[in-house]
């Protein structure tokens, strides 16, 4: 079933202040959070967080397509290598 | 001692595993091939496909049956299913320089990436070296190993992060903002 939209999105109180903090001094900083079930809201778009992944914390630099989103999607617990063969990854 | 193989790396550099081999198809000969590439039409080239030594294996005349990445292929010289079982496992390889050319700026093969030295912008110093590129949906990441360690650590592949990246020199220069390795005190949950 999915969250009644009366309540809102959830969003863990520390990731809402540190992800001001950040804004507010302008500083290029990696926001480390564990929390993976928090949503990604529009003020967030142009930072960057450490999401934990039970090992470590995996950059999630928020862009608007990932609006509605949790955190924990973009940071996998389990890592698969597989082959580079002709993949391409592009600097932006 | 162990040889270039065992090691996972191609004794030359210069060859990438592009697909393998599954089950047989069929009583002429057909097989099963798992692809690893975006362009599968690279197995189709006039050279062949390699072993990851470089050594030619066969000409693939004909790939169909395309499904999730996997696909039915005819062989050259292979018409029977017993031929065609004895190639079960194989890996197949084809020469980088086959790959074409991207015309995109800052686009680069992950073949390419892969194992080139990570220093640090400020001081010089070698951090450690990419093992892998990784993409989670959040944009590509450098996947790199610190020297003489096993842990690993994720950088985004931005100009912000990655400034220099130069195939030439073999290497990629990081600029980190500071405490990106320090771990904050975790929050109590609310």
């Amino acid at each position: 079933m999915s969250r009644s939209v009366w309540k809102g999105p959830f969003v863990e109180g520390y990731v809402l202040k540190k992800a001001q903090t950040v804004q507010e001094s302008g500083r290029n900083e990696v926001i480390k959070i564990w929390s993976r079930r928090s949503m990604i809201m529009p003020q967030f778009i142009g930072l960057t967080f450490g999401v934990y992944n039970g090992q470590k914390f995996i950059p999630v630099l928020v862009t608007d397509e990932m609006i509605g989103h949790k955190f924990g999607e973009f940071a996998p617990t389990r890592t698969y290598y597989g082959h580079g063969a002709d993949k391409k990854a592009k600097r932006k | 001692m162990r040889t270039a193989a065992q090691n996972g790396k191609s004794a030359d550099e210069d060859f990438i595993c592009i697909a393998q081999i599954g089950r047989p198809h069929g009583v002429r000969g057909g097989v099963h091939l798992a692809v690893f590439a975006d362009d599968a039409d690279l197995l189709l080239s006039e050279s062949g496909v390699t072993d990851e030594n470089g050594r030619f294996l066969f000409k693939i005349l004909r790939l169909s049956g395309q499904k999730n990445g996997r696909f039915i292929a005819e062989i050259e010289n292979i018409a029977t299913r017993e031929a065609a079982e004895a190639l079960r496992h194989v890996k197949l390889h084809i020469p980088r320089s086959i790959l074409p050319d991207l015309d995109e700026e800052d686009s680069y093969y992950h073949v390419d990436l892969i194992g080139l030295d990570v220093a640090e912008e400020q001081s010089g110093d070698i951090l450690g070296d990419i093992v892998a590129v990784q993409n989670f949906g959040a944009g590509d990441l450098l996947e790199i190993r610190k020297t003489g360690k096993k842990e690993t650590f994720f950088v985004p592949f931005t100009r912000g992060y990655v400034p220099v990246v130069s195939l030439a020199e073999r290497r990629v220069v990081l600029d980190l903002p500071q405490g990106f390795f320090s771990v904050p005190e975790k929050p109590e949950k609310t």
